[in-house]
């Protein structure tokens, strides 16, 4: 990971998902000089690229990966302010806004794509569920996001997604705005008929497909 | 040390009482019809032994308490050893073991899919699979290659077995001397005829035919195998409507008469000599007049005969798994699961010969042993039973009060994490994925799968190498076998 000791503790501590272990450790890298880039790139992306490539090959599995990517967030709490202080922007293939939609409670699989998404390198932007429509709209407005993923798990509420995806288009946002959507009942002739720009089939196909729309070069090394 | 499978969860169908019978039923049928024996020797063992002995049609009438004796003596539980220890497996008890494929005569080609018979090559190749799939525990015989000459076939196959794998081994040989050509070969390949011989390194079927018939050459094997403390696979396969009743249960009374038959003859030769009740009952399909190794009657025949031998305390050994479809299809899986589920969890211990099998045993394929070994860990787990311990309950009970009614899933919780591998079962090749991504791998199934992992596993996976110079000596056995 690196010649510097402790950035390659903070990635065995991401790695292990060790959340204390990371805010310590970023603190005393930050501490000893190092620039919060550094500690960024060198010791909690590298961790956690290391996790997503272990990941992809089957030798760890989900909540290894969920809980080593809380771990690295952790990380970036203590990191974030630094780089704020210093003007420094964190590198992102592009940012995400991503939320399941109103009427609708469940969040693992919205979850599960986010991490992946968060794992390769974009920015996300997570809403949490039962999001009504106007808040998509706000939220938009205010963080500029190049993608909004949609979530629904019912054959009920996967009709929200189609009310989104008009209510974003009166609000004037689908010029560069792509919308993508997911769950267990949609697909890609769901995806067509209401406007959508895409449909994600699992996490990995989501990153592809979130990778493709902002026309990222390598998106994904990791698979689901 | 031995590994554990699994173990049994004693799913049955008698009564105590039920079995007691069914036991003396059995042993009526020694003392009265009595069973045929084409071997002077072993006559003269019997006779000596207190049977009633007609030298002229070769009937031996078996005392019952000669059998008791002999089941006493058998032993209930014995290690079988590998070549290479760490897959030992114990037989006996409650515990479940497995064997790869056996004795098939074609192969469904790996990389044509043509329906052939099996060659040399073929063996070697399902030898060494089966050495990298940790659910087939041990090795028998895949295949008879239709490629090798015919004198001392079983010893030059035994070669390309031991080579290829450090399991336990089981094979079947056609004079005492070709045992002894066994035990040489193994003694070369780790060094020493006592721990061939201490270790089991090797075990033999032995294949009588039914109704209670006892040929010269299958005689002679026993008598050597028993000589030398070497496990026998003592095994009569009843066929329904055709060499025994119709009825089952006439069938099981049959079965076990000529079981103990032998049982009893292998401890006359050596007391305490490890012996398995080995079976594979059939039903004749009236219809036709074939054979079914995929009838349901065979998962009754085992659940019945698992409970007849805990009660003798000795090993039951018998071929569930199998199928009557001519291709790795939904018939197959269908016969193959519904067999193997219900004798794993009668708790039969050795489940052997069927691993990739099709075509009733005729047909193997590397792609189906790999399959199997991944069927055969899906029993595993279902063996293996749930932790219910209030240790767990209780760590769960915690994990569920931080979780419910908060934002949160038991994704990222730790308990999740860590005791993940522990209470799921992980497959290698079963398909899980969406169907779009299913559809995007150019529709790629569980046999492609299996394929690939099959090619994969035969590229990287080397079996624990022979000591220099033993090849030779290996080759001057087999030369020896093969000009006798």
């Amino acid at each position: 990971m690196s010649e510097q000791p402790v950035l390659a503790d903070i990635g065995r501590a991401v790695l292990s998902g060790d959340e204390e272990a990371c805010r310590m450790l970023a603190g005393q890298a930050l501490a000893a000089g190092l620039s919060p880039l550094v500690v960024i790139d060198g010791g909690l992306t590298a961790g956690i690229r290391t996790v997503g490539e272990r990941f992809g090959r089957g030798e760890v599995f989900l909540p290894e990966l969920m809980l080593a990517m809380m771990a690295m967030k952790e990380g970036l709490k203590v990191v974030e302010p630094e780089l704020k202080k210093l003007k420094l922007e964190q590198k992102s293939l592009g940012r995400v806004l991503i939320g399941t939609v109103k009427g609708d409670i469940h969040d693992i699989g919205k979850n599960i794509v986010a991490t992946m998404l968060e794992l390769n390198g974009f920015q996300v932007l997570d809403l949490g569920i039962d999001v009504p429509a106007r808040t998509f709209v706000e939220r938009a407005r205010a963080e500029q996001p190049q993608v909004v993923g949609l979530s629904a798990m019912l054959s009920t509420t996967m009709q929200e997604q189609k009310n989104v995806v008009e209510v974003l288009k009166e609000a004037g946002l689908r010029g560069g705005l792509k919308v993508v959507i997911g769950g267990a009942p949609v697909s890609q002739e769901w995806a067509d008929s209401i406007g959508a720009d895409g449909y994600g089939a699992n996490a990995e196909l989501s990153v592809q497909l979130v990778g493709h729309l902002v026309g990222a070069r390598s998106a994904p090394g990791a698979r689901a | 040390m031995a590994k554990l499978f699994g173990r049994g969860r004693g799913l049955e169908y008698l009564t105590h009482r039920q079995v007691l019978d069914w036991h003396q039923y059995s042993l009526w049928l020694l003392e009265t019809v009595g069973a045929k024996v084409g071997w002077e020797p072993a006559q003269k063992l019997l006779a000596e032994a207190g049977c009633d002995v007609d030298r002229a049609s070769g009937i031996v009438r078996l005392p019952g308490w000669l059998v008791e004796k002999a089941l006493r003596l058998a032993p209930g539980r014995f290690r079988m050893g590998g070549r290479n220890p760490a897959t030992d497996v114990v037989a006996g008890g409650l515990e479940v073991h497995t064997t790869g494929s056996g004795n098939c005569v074609n192969v469904i080609d790996l990389d044509d899919g043509a329906h052939r018979p099996g060659t040399f090559r073929d063996l070697e190749q399902m030898v060494r699979l089966q050495d990298a799939l940790e659910n087939l525990e041990t090795c028998q015989n895949p295949i008879t290659p239709s490629d090798l000459p015919r004198k001392g076939l079983y010893v030059k196959a035994f070669e390309g077995m031991v080579r290829n794998t450090g399991k336990h081994l089981i094979n079947q040989a056609e004079s005492g001397e070709e045992v002894e050509d066994h035990v040489d070969i193994l003694a070369a390949a780790v060094g020493s005829r006592q721990d061939v011989l201490r270790r089991k390194l090797v075990s033999f079927v032995c294949c009588f035919k039914s109704p209670l018939t006892y040929g010269e050459e299958n005689c002679r094997v026993l008598f050597e195998c028993a000589k030398l403390g070497l496990p026998l696979l003592i095994e009569t396969d009843p066929i329904s409507g055709a060499t025994a009743p119709v009825t089952l249960a006439g069938l099981l009374v049959q079965q076990a008469a000529e079981l103990l038959f032998g049982i009893t003859m292998a401890q006359l030769v050596r007391p305490g000599a490890p012996v398995f009740f080995a079976h594979a009952p059939t039903v004749m399909d009236m219809r036709i007049g074939a054979v079914s190794e995929g009838c349901p009657e065979r998962s009754l025949y085992y659940i019945y005969c698992a409970q007849l031998c805990r009660h003798y305390d000795i090993p039951s050994c018998g071929v569930p798994g199998t199928s009557d479809s001519k291709a790795n299809d939904l018939q197959s899986g269908i016969e193959r699961t519904a067999s193997l589920v219900t004798s794993a969890l009668a708790g039969y211990n050795l489940l052997y010969s069927a691993a990739g099998t099709i075509n009733g045993v005729l047909t193997s394929s590397l792609e189906g042993i790999v399959v199997d070994d991944e069927l055969y860990g899906f029993v595993r787990r279902i063996l293996r039973g749930i932790d219910f311990s209030p240790e767990t309950i209780e760590e769960s009970l915690e994990v569920i009060g931080r979780v419910a009614h908060t934002p949160k899933s038991f994704l990222t919780e730790r308990q999740t994490r860590d005791r993940l591998r522990a209470e799921h079962w992980i497959p290698s090749i079963m398909d899980r994925r969406t169907y779009e991504v299913y559809a995007a791998s150019g529709r790629k199934g569980l046999l492609d799968s299996a394929r690939d992992k099959a090619r994969r596993i035969l590229e990287e996976h080397r079996p624990p190498p022979l000591p220099e110079g033993a090849q030779a000596k290996i080759d001057r056995i087999v030369e020896r076998a093969q000009t006798r």
